[in-house]
């Protein structure tokens, strides 16, 4: 019963834990070393929709304040969003650099596909 | 076979997360690490104005109450530059170009100007409305990559090289490195803004916010610089037939 | 009008899972970036429902522009064919 309440109220942290389990399948199942990279990005993605929403407060604001009028509002919790952004700018450097391995893997196996590779004789891993 | 055990791996992982999930406390009432209870962010919402003198409090607690994290940030983009350019330096890749797009060329060539001036506003505004270095500097790069893109490497290393790009990209590191040492100098913490004597300006305007203005700017280049690298290392050189 | 913003977001989230799951049901390469240009497009849309307008622009800078493009030359670096 709990756990049918906690599937009604937070859905947005279901959807992070249901995108961060296809991620995680993606990276184990798929052959294709492309595609895991693909995996990879969106359990990235998962992980900061998660801490984005666990600061999202109803009818808040965007943290930006006025000068004009200061009155009494709620703010949306900005600590969450400074995390993100530079986590969004580190994953795009990361994708870049395994990227550049699976060049040099397919430089030197020819292909890759994680099971012709096995075949082509990588047989420690 | 193998991908039955990991189907049941992934379900188990899911199962377990929708335990917690339940133990989570509901999404969007005051009860999670929201404005509400939470001391800190309290503070960096509420001090924001007296404390540094700019509006948006994204950009204050990017660029001084943890200015030191962004730092530790622009190191780690230093080094995937760095192993990207060990692996793909002395590597040489030619294609053969097969078609002139006419189209292509032109419609670049037009759309340039706009994406260079909308990233340095965006950059910026940065600390007075939504945007900011990391924005601001990656659709700049785009604006860079397009023109890379339709008229070939060559034509875009004749004005920004490797060797250039990277001195931007350093120089950028040493002058976030500066601006903190200025405090320093002053006799205060590394990185502190209002409290070393930085003067503030008005709030709201554009040159305002002291050491904020610059070290955007500086992570603005910096962003640039990165991604500018990793596609001149990645993209292929383009031979004419 | 409470309810119609909320099936608005159920709506994002739905569309974020198909994507994903069409990431790893097609054969194709390049059909899969493109849907995970598509997928990180609609998740910039979710950052602005969650009032974060900053990582909208980032995601839509960075997500849907620079990977996919860097995904695209890695793949023509390894000489494949989408034509």
């Amino acid at each position: 019963m709990k756990v049918l309440y906690g599937i009604l109220n937070n859905y947005y942290y279901l959807a992070a834990f249901v995108l961060f389990c296809i991620g995680f399948y993606i990276i184990l199942a798929s052959p294709n070393l492309i595609k895991k990279v693909i995996g990879m990005n969106i359990m990235d993605t998962s992980v900061f929709l998660f801490i984005v929403a666990s600061g999202y407060i109803k009818d808040g604001k965007v943290p930006i304040m006025s000068t004009s009028t200061p009155g009494p509002t709620v703010y949306v919790n900005p600590l969450t969003t400074a995390f993100v952004l530079t986590g969004i700018v580190i994953a795009v450097s990361k994708t870049a650099y395994a990227l550049t391995l699976i060049t040099k893997i397919h430089d030197f196996y020819g292909s890759i596909d994680i099971d012709n590779i096995y075949k082509s004789g990588w047989k420690w891993l | 076979m193998k991908k039955y055990i990991y189907f049941i791996i992934s379900v188990s992982l899911f199962i377990l997360l929708l335990f917690v999930n339940s133990e989570l406390p509901p999404f969007g009432s005051g009860e999670n690490t929201s404005y509400l209870n939470n001391y800190v962010v309290k503070k960096y919402v509420d001090d924001v104005l007296d404390d540094t003198g700019v509006l948006s409090s994204i950009a204050a607690i990017l660029y001084d109450y943890r200015g030191f994290d962004t730092l530790g940030e622009a190191t780690v983009l230093y080094t995937s530059v760095l192993a990207v350019s060990v692996m793909l330096k002395n590597e040489k890749k030619y294609y053969f170009r097969h078609t002139e797009s006419t189209y292509l060329k032109t419609v670049s060539k037009l759309i340039f100007p706009f994406i260079f001036v909308y990233g340095i506003y965006i950059t910026l505004y940065g600390h007075i409305s939504p945007g900011g270095a990391f924005s601001g500097g990656v659709v700049i790069a785009a604006g860079f990559i397009l023109i890379m893109l339709s008229y070939g490497k060559k034509y875009c290393e004749y004005f920004l090289d490797y060797y250039r790009a990277s001195m931007i990209e350093s120089l950028s590191m040493l002058w976030y490195i500066t601006v903190g040492l200025f405090s320093v100098l002053a006799g205060y913490q590394f990185l502190s803004n209002k409290i070393a004597g930085i003067p503030t300006g008005v709030a709201g305007s554009v040159f305002s916010g002291g050491s904020i203005f610059l070290l955007n700017a500086a992570v603005a280049i910096k962003v640039f610089g990165t991604i500018y690298i990793l596609f001149s290392f990645i993209a292929l050189e383009e031979v004419e037939r | 009008m409470r309810w119609l913003e909320e099936a608005f977001n159920l709506l994002l989230l739905v569309i974020l899972i198909l994507c994903s799951l069409v990431v790893y049901i097609k054969k194709e390469i390049i059909s899969a970036v493109v849907i995970f240009s598509i997928y990180s497009f609609v998740m910039a849309i979710v950052w602005l429902e969650l009032k974060a307008p900053d990582l909208a622009i980032t995601e839509a800078a960075v997500g849907a522009g620079i990977t996919t493009i860097l995904f695209v030359i890695a793949i023509k670096r390894m000489g494949g064919r989408w034509d």
